[in-house]
């Protein structure tokens, strides 16, 4: 019995031993096993990420290098001809003593010009490095104060919490471009305004723009929706943007605020 | 009254044509020269100088940037406006970059157009706010890089500079400044010579690095 017993307990003894060392080594192989697993997978998804923002970027890319080329094919061959046509009717002019003709000359003289400028526009908004809040700023105010001083109507300008770094797409540019520059072209016609303030603020990821009038005569909007001023062309360009615009009447006249997402 | 005596590049043969009438009934000014591509006008440009060359970025085979740098070597006192749809336009900031001193726009009103080129002949130019910004970004990148020649550009020029950029008139910034908007042109002339030495020590600091 005494020789049974020892070998049990050397049995015992040896498995109590071997016993956790083997389970540690199985455990310490599935841990691994497990992390290999993981790690590869990890790597599996990043790779796909990877992958799919190279996508990204290189489509990006090609609608930005899209943008640039249509860009400069507009200015090259559109702005070319443009040119001409406004040219030789200026030199036009000279010969003409009829006034009717000369009436008519001076129409495509001027639609020849304000296509041209709108054509300037068009390739503002596609180019890709003017994509900024700094460059779309300073577009608009300068732009606000040539064509106010010129129709002898003062601006007073005030920008807030402005990153010029901050990035806007040149559909949005467009679109809010076209919007103040339509409020303005209304203001000139209609208003009677002294002076025009315009105040714009960036805040948490919102472009806020209000425009008021001083000394203008203001406006019941439901009454003037639709009558041929542009109104329903400045909402249809808001809408495009998910933006949102008000018309507030007083007594010194209008003040619109146009509120849109930056990105 | 001295006359300024102005040439043309441009392709388009209408608007050149009427340009150079234009230029002659003004009193002040003379027009002699026109060349229709940028070739021509490096054949013979550097052999009758003139005062003021006009000239169309989009040429035929050679750019009018081309142009110009060939020309300026030849004609150290001719000053270069470039003619151009709008002024946001890179082709203009490269050209002001290499040298060019003035920029009128094609639907700009005539009268306009030969103000503007007074002014140049007086030593003033124009900037449109994208051009300010660019110029801004090239010389703080400079401020930073000390081995390049630390620009003298006056606390004066850059305050202008940022006004500029931020879309204010002349006329604005003029009475900001307390000086005439002509003042405010000829700073804007001189940046421009001072961006053009930038652009030189630039490259050939390129060069340079290229050879070692």
């Amino acid at each position: 019995m005494s020789i049974f017993d020892k070998e049990i307990v050397y049995w015992l003894v040896m498995a109590s031993f071997v016993m956790p060392i083997f389970l540690s080594i199985i455990l310490v192989w599935f841990l691994l096993a497990f992390q290999k697993k993981k790690y590869l997978e990890e790597n599996r998804t990043k790779d796909a990420l990877l992958r799919e923002q190279t996508l990204l970027l290189e489509k990006k890319q090609a609608i930005e290098e899209e943008r640039m080329r249509i860009g400069s094919e507009m200015h090259d061959d559109l702005g070319s001809g443009l040119t001409t046509i406004l040219f030789l009717s200026e030199k036009a002019h000279k010969f003409i003593s009829n006034k009717d003709l000369y009436d008519v000359i001076a129409k495509i003289s001027n639609q020849s010009n304000t296509l041209l400028e709108n054509m300037s526009e068009i390739i503002w908004a596609l180019n890709i490095k003017l994509d900024n809040v700094g460059d779309f700023i300073a577009y608009i105010r300068r732009y606000s104060g040539e064509f106010l001083t010129d129709h002898g109507i003062n601006l007073d300008f005030i920008s807030e919490g402005l990153d010029s770094s901050t990035n806007i797409t040149g559909e949005k540019r467009r679109n809010l471009f076209l919007v103040i520059k339509e409020l303005l072209h209304n203001i000139v016609k209609y208003s009677q305004a002294s002076s025009v303030r315009i105040r714009i603020e960036e805040k948490d990821n919102e472009l806020i723009v209000e425009m008021e009038e001083l000394g203008g005569l203001g406006f019941d909007y439901d009454e003037k929706l639709g009558k041929g001023n542009g109104l329903h062309n400045i909402n249809k360009r808001v809408y495009r943007m998910h933006g949102n615009i008000q018309f507030k009447q007083f007594d010194h006249g209008m003040k619109y605020i146009i509120t849109i997402q930056i990105n | 009254m001295s006359i300024i005596q102005i040439a043309i590049i441009e392709d388009l043969k209408e608007v050149a044509y009427t340009l150079k009438e234009i230029f002659n009934e003004q009193n002040d000014m003379s027009c002699n020269q026109i060349y229709h591509n940028a070739e021509d006008a490096m054949l013979f440009l550097p052999k009758n100088p003139v005062d003021i060359v006009i000239v169309d970025i989009g040429l035929p085979r050679a750019s009018g940037l081309e142009a110009m740098q060939y020309i300026s070597n030849y004609c150290p006192h001719t000053q270069f406006c470039m003619f151009t749809v709008y002024d946001d336009d890179e082709k203009i900031f490269e050209s002001i970059k290499h040298g060019a001193k003035g920029y009128i726009l094609k639907n700009e009103n005539i009268n306009k157009i030969i103000i503007s080129l007074r002014e140049l002949y007086s030593g003033g130019s124009p900037m449109s706010p994208t051009i300010a910004r660019r110029i801004i970004e090239i010389f703080n990148k400079t401020m930073i890089q000390p081995s390049q020649i630390n620009l003298p550009i006056t606390s004066r020029e850059k305050e202008l500079l940022e006004l500029l950029s931020k879309g204010l008139l002349y006329k604005e910034i003029a009475d900001i400044l307390n000086i005439t908007i002509g003042t405010v042109k000829q700073h804007i002339h001189k940046i421009y010579d001072k961006l053009q030495v930038s652009n030189r020590t630039e490259a050939l600091n390129v060069y340079k690095g290229n050879q070692q």
